[in-house]
């Protein structure tokens, strides 16, 4: 039964590979932050870990918030009170409105701070070169729909690129 | 009947082309074994070493091969020219030092020894005084302008200076119903739950926080800079934790901006000398000696620059690892988590150190994960299996690998495949060998766990085109942040792999 459950789970992934749509990697910026803007809302009562591993990869990743997540044990896809107060410190930073689910809002913001993580001198992740495309592809976000079974990420992700 | 013959001929469709299609997969034509506690580590750990070792001497080796993945995806070059010195090989047994309030309280004197710390006012429900906010809004006054926010941040902060000012708007606000004076108190250096740093008592009244990590908070300022101060325990079935972190800024600034004033303020300096990096290593090195919480020895510094515009900013990186009976341990990556359903995985952070200074030699930021106690010393001086046999060894790990496991995930792999136009192969330069110590578990239990010698092998990681030789992806670009990413690692004492991550 779960080779067939596994067997189905790929070739369902394989298929969604092939209906990818590949996008010049310049207009990748605001595909991005807009794609991120489309997740599904996440929090305590209300998530998948697929999901809830992405916020908190971006947290773990994001310098206001990472201690909060590598304290309370890392990235292990579940949405409890840690993930929740990291997402109010991120929120109340990010000027919105702190109530610790990540809608569209939220996401829009994550989406924004994982390219500010490596502003500077450092080429922006999406600036458009191969590096990028290599980054977004690599990202823990877009790998970790396939580490999880209930994710959910991967298509909206898919349609992206 | 019909429907359901139907349902038949779909099913049958649909696997066919399910089979067809995961058969396009690569895989590797024998899985992976790691010897895994099999009673042999246990017969291995009392065996003596050789009594006629020249401690002390060098030994120079040399391994140059190539070979490949046995399904073929990945190419090796083996090039590695080194000298170790001999040292005793001891196995030790170590448990996890639960910080206390005292320890914080020296860890704090350690990191900034001028400084008066107070207690962390509770972050989403702050209580500033009058003087305290004015100077916020005058800080960030100074930065609600684009080209401020650009020179101290770099491009990419189209959002920061609105935060800002939305920032100045609420904390002017706040600031005519708030206190006259400072209500933050000197830090006691007591325990309590991490909430309590997050909200304010009344909030919390009535909540069950017991399954919380114990944590101190506190906040200084030396000079014009702000530090806070972050130390966390656990001591629970699930996982264990003892972090401490120090940090640039005290509280949310609007975008965590006070933390990019301060690292300016310190950071955009002269490029560091030489000089610089041999004197922060000490410093760095003093400090772990004077926090009291076991053998630490500084293992690597580099200089990392970042430039905003055209202006640079300087920060010299520190790293330390623990010593256990006088021999480093091997810098490893760090767990992603410590909640892995896996019987052989930790629940405890790998033992670590992180410094972050400027060229003057100020703190930047600091960070310890999972300070140990030594237990126990098994063997002074353990049989060890030779380095020959330990590289044949790790190659034989290698080729039942497949270039899925190095950073592109299968569906990454196959995407960028298509999106170039061509196959991918794995070039892999096999360059650096460790020698020293690391750490297993024990087995069948989380409280403890073994150092034993061993080695970790190393290498730069590119993902190329199979016909056109162009590199896509490489280590040290998108897919790892160092270039060189260790690759395999063994236990010397029975010849097994341990695990580099934890899943």
């Amino acid at each position: 039964m779960k080779l067939v459950k596994r067997t189905l789970a790929l070739a369902l992934a394989v298929m969604m590979i092939m209906a990818v749509l590949v996008v010049p990697a310049s207009a990748a910026s605001s595909t991005w932050v807009n794609r991120f803007a489309n997740f599904a809302t996440t929090s305590v009562n209300s998530y998948t870990t697929g999901y809830a591993s992405a916020v908190q990869s971006i947290l773990l990743g994001y310098s206001g918030t990472s201690s909060m997540i590598s304290s309370s044990g890392g990235v292990d896809g579940m949405f409890g009170t840690n993930t929740k107060n990291a997402v109010i410190v991120f929120q109340n930073a990010k000027g919105l409105s702190a109530d610790g689910i990540v809608g569209s809002g939220t996401w829009r913001a994550m989406a924004t701070a994982m390219t500010e993580s490596t502003s500077g001198s450092t080429t922006n992740l999406l600036m458009g070169s191969r590096t990028a495309i290599t980054a977004i592809y690599s990202s823990s976000v877009y790998n970790f729909y396939y580490r999880t079974t209930s994710g959910g990420l991967g298509s909206v992700f898919h349609t992206a690129y | 009947m019909k429907c359901c013959a139907k349902m038949i001929v779909c099913v049958t469709l649909f696997s066919l082309m399910s089979t067809c299609l995961y058969g396009c997969q690569r895989e590797p034509s024998e899985k992976s074994v790691t010897s895994k506690n099999d009673g042999s580590f246990d017969s291995s750990v009392i065996q003596p070493g050789p009594q006629d070792q020249m401690i002390g001497s060098t030994q120079a080796i040399i391994f140059e091969d190539e070979f490949s993945s046995t399904d073929g995806s990945v190419n090796f070059a083996l090039s590695i020219q080194n000298q170790f010195t001999v040292n005793e090989n001891p196995v030790v047994e170590v448990v996890p030092h639960y910080l206390t309030g005292e320890d914080a309280e020296k860890i704090a004197v350690a990191l900034l020894s001028d400084a008066e710390w107070y207690e962390q006012e509770p972050l989403l429900e702050p209580n500033y005084s009058k003087e305290q906010i004015q100077e916020k809004i005058n800080r960030w006054s100074q930065y609600a302008n684009s080209q401020a926010v650009s020179e101290l941040c770099g491009t990419g902060h189209g959002d920061t200076v609105d935060i800002i000012k939305s920032f100045i708007e609420t904390y002017t606000g706040l600031y005519e119903s708030a206190p006259n004076e400072k209500s933050q108190a000197l830090c006691q250096w007591n325990l309590k739950k991490d909430s309590y740093y997050y909200y304010s008592e009344e909030s919390l009244t009535g909540q069950n926080l017991s399954s919380e990590n114990d944590a101190i908070k506190a906040v200084a300022k030396l000079g014009n800079v702000e530090y806070t101060l972050e130390i966390f325990t656990r001591n629970m079935s699930d996982y264990k934790i003892n972090n401490i972190y120090l940090s640039l800024g005290e509280g949310i600034s609007p975008d965590f901006i006070d933390a990019d004033i301060y690292r300016a303020m310190l950071c955009r300096t002269d490029k560091p000398t030489d000089e610089d990096i041999i004197a922060v290593e000490a410093k760095a090195q003093e400090i772990l000696d004077s926090m009291d919480l076991g053998d630490w020895k500084v293992d690597a510094s580099s200089v990392q620059t970042t430039y905003y515009g055209e202006t640079p900013e300087y920060i010299i990186n520190v790293s330390a690892v623990p010593v256990i009976n006088g021999i480093s341990a091997i810098r490893r990556p760090q767990f992603g988590n410590l909640k892995s359903d896996s019987s052989y995985a930790s629940n405890y952070y790998l033992s670590d150190v992180n410094f972050q200074f400027s060229a003057n030699g100020d703190l930047v930021s600091f960070s310890m994960y999972s300070p140990i106690d030594v237990k126990e010393v098994l063997n002074e001086n353990v049989a060890t299996t030779s380095l020959d046999e330990l590289m044949e060894l790790a190659k034989n790990h290698l080729m039942l690998s497949d270039y899925y496991e190095y950073g592109l995930s299968a569906d990454a792999l196959e995407t960028m495949e298509e999106t170039y136009g061509e196959d991918f192969i794995c070039k892999i330069n096999l360059c650096q060998m460790d020698y020293g110590m690391l750490r297993v578990k024990v087995p069948n239990t989380d409280e403890s766990y073994y150092y034993v010698p061993g080695i970790v092998i190393a290498g730069t990681i590119d993902y190329v085109g199979k016909d056109t030789g162009n590199v896509y992806a490489s280590s040290g670009e998108a897919i790892y942040y160092d270039r060189i990413v260790p690759l395999v690692s063994l236990n010397a004492v029975d010849g097994s792999i341990i695990e580099l991550s934890n899943e």
